[in-house]
């Protein structure tokens, strides 16, 4: 267990700052591709990274601290998302489509663009399903269990998912 | 060849754009300011070594990390009929806490689109905050509504708003260029100007200014300044003198140092006991001492708390000092804090 680690579990809360730099880009990311929606991707790190600081002590060291971070944000945005199904949350308007804004960072070319934007417009399930299998690397025995869904259904989703994404960038 | 073959195949090309796309994507602004707002606000984890940050950050950081007032309780027939207010609250507190942002009212053009809600210089919008309270946008505003859960949470980047929020505290942020606003329960107006700078004046309840985990307790009939970079400004009261609030700026915000504070302490009268009690925190040495007299001059501390411990910033003597000054909300009649409280939860501010 790293020493920053360490002492943000101690309660040090510029450790879990320091902690917070080396890890908001890839936070960040997810929370984008699977939310697809800026706006709600800073909330859903911030949200992230309040959980993990609430749950520090429950973290062991058994394995990497960013993938026991990334599985926790993975929790926080699916749980968002699940409930953000049930009700209506914000108000609606007509042009209050999602917002997928660039992120600070380097390298965007249009190529890369058409493709997050393409992943964004995907079905939620469809969606949420290619990016933790294709992008962060998750199998669909972890994904059936975070999503909540049976393997096959894991499976049926990720072809439908690619399907979607080969006739968008063909157009 | 098999249906697998042909699949993986077709999925060549899109897999090889897929592996290029980068693991990291930095946010377009920092948020470090938003979640160390809600750090030490958040409870102690199972397993951490040492109590809350909060306590922590009170002895290291001054004032600074200091729990707010503790919200007036303590008389135990009150604690008994609160009890009961309690459970119904909590039930309802769940199903309108949640809710989402509505335009209740609105007059003259405005824009909402993608959770950016901008008025023209002749429009003004009333926003139904859940079901907690309302935020009435005023002419010329620009803001975003960042999201519902696990609070109400809306980012002010020019403009003015009045907010009245008839709720438990903590479900209400309002994030500025230079500080977070957090509703402990208050109605409260606050404004941003092009330089990112705000100033927020309490009518009722009190607010946290809160930055890096440095903050500010608002009362009713205070204001404060926040200035990009800097901690948020010392509170000060409606009543303080013109030359007081002018020191206090220069202390706060333009290096004024001793000459400042020494204005500062000269003008102050009862009503400025709130100031004093911050700049505790935010002097050192002499300084310190000199603060801790004229407090202790218009505001005798309680019992047990001494002048080694004020001088120390022990967060215990702090706090029950601040429970007893003139004007907070500790000092309040059992039944007053009582009926603030209730009406909170009816929302009948």
């Amino acid at each position: 267990m790293s020493e920053l680690v360490r002492l943000a579990q101690q309660g040090d809360p510029s450790a879990f700052e320091q902690l917070y730099r080396q890890h908001v880009g890839r936070v960040y990311a997810l929370c984008l591709r699977l939310a697809g929606d800026a706006t709600e991707a800073r909330a859903l790190t911030q949200d992230a990274f309040v959980r993990a600081w609430e749950r520090l002590g429950t973290f062991r060291g058994d394995s990497e601290f960013s993938s026991w971070l990334h599985r926790l944000a993975v929790n926080v945005v699916l749980a968002d998302r699940r409930a953000a199904a049930r009700r209506e949350r914000r108000v609606a308007t007509e042009s209050d489509a999602p917002a997928y804004e660039l992120g600070a960072t380097d390298g965007w070319t249009p190529e890369r663009l058409d493709l997050e934007q393409a992943i964004v417009a995907l079905p939620p399930g469809a969606r949420a399903v290619f990016v933790l299998y294709d992008i962060e690397g998750y199998n669909h025995h972890e994904i059936a269990e975070l999503v909540g869904i049976a393997p096959g259904t894991s499976k049926a989703q990720l072809h439908r998912a690619r399907r979607l994404l080969r006739e968008a960038l063909e157009r | 060849m098999s249906l697998g073959w042909h699949r993986k195949r077709l999925d060549e090309p899109l897999q090889a754009r897929v592996k290029a796309l980068p693991r990291e994507i930095r946010p377009p602004e920092d948020l470090w300011d938003g979640i160390a707002s809600r750090l030490s606000a958040a409870p102690p984890a199972p397993g951490h070594a040492r109590l809350t940050p909060a306590a922590e950050w009170g002895v290291e950081r001054g004032l600074a990390g200091l729990a707010p007032p503790a919200r007036p309780w303590g008389v135990r027939p009150a604690l008994a009929a609160a009890l009961l207010l309690c459970l119904g609250g909590v039930l309802w507190l769940r199903v309108a806490r949640h809710g989402g942002w509505r335009v209740a009212e609105s007059s003259g053009p405005y824009t909402l689109a993608a959770g950016r809600l901008e008025t023209s210089a002749g429009s003004r919008v009333r926003l139904g905050v859940g079901h907690i309270g309302f935020v009435s946008v005023e002419p010329g505003t620009r803001l975003r509504l960042l999201s519902t859960r696990p609070e109400h949470r809306l980012a002010l980047e020019r403009g003015a708003i009045a907010a009245r929020i008839s709720a438990p505290p903590r479900l209400f942020y309002v994030e500025t260029p230079s500080a977070t606003a957090v509703d402990l329960g208050c109605q409260y107006t606050l404004a941003v100007d092009a330089r990112g700078g705000s100033l927020i004046h309490v009518t009722v309840g009190w607010v946290e200014l809160t930055r890096s985990g440095e903050r500010s307790i608002v009362p009713f009939n205070m204001s404060a300044y926040t200035l990009p970079g800097f901690t948020p400004g010392t509170p000060f009261s409606d009543h303080a003198s013109d030359s007081l609030k002018e020191a206090l700026h220069r202390y706060d915000f333009e290096r004024g140092g001793e000459a400042a504070l020494a204005t500062v302490l000269s003008q102050s009268r009862e009503p400025d006991v709130i100031t004093l009690w911050h700049l505790l925190g935010r002097t050192e040495g002499p300084a310190r001492e000199t603060v801790y007299r004229r407090l202790a001059a218009l505001a005798p501390p309680p019992g047990g708390v001494t002048r080694e411990r004020v001088l120390r910033l022990e967060r215990g003597a702090l706090q029950t000092w601040w429970d007893d000054l003139p004007g907070s909300p500790g000092t309040l009649p059992w039944w007053q804090r009582a009926a603030v409280r209730i009406a909170a939860w009816l929302g009948i501010f």
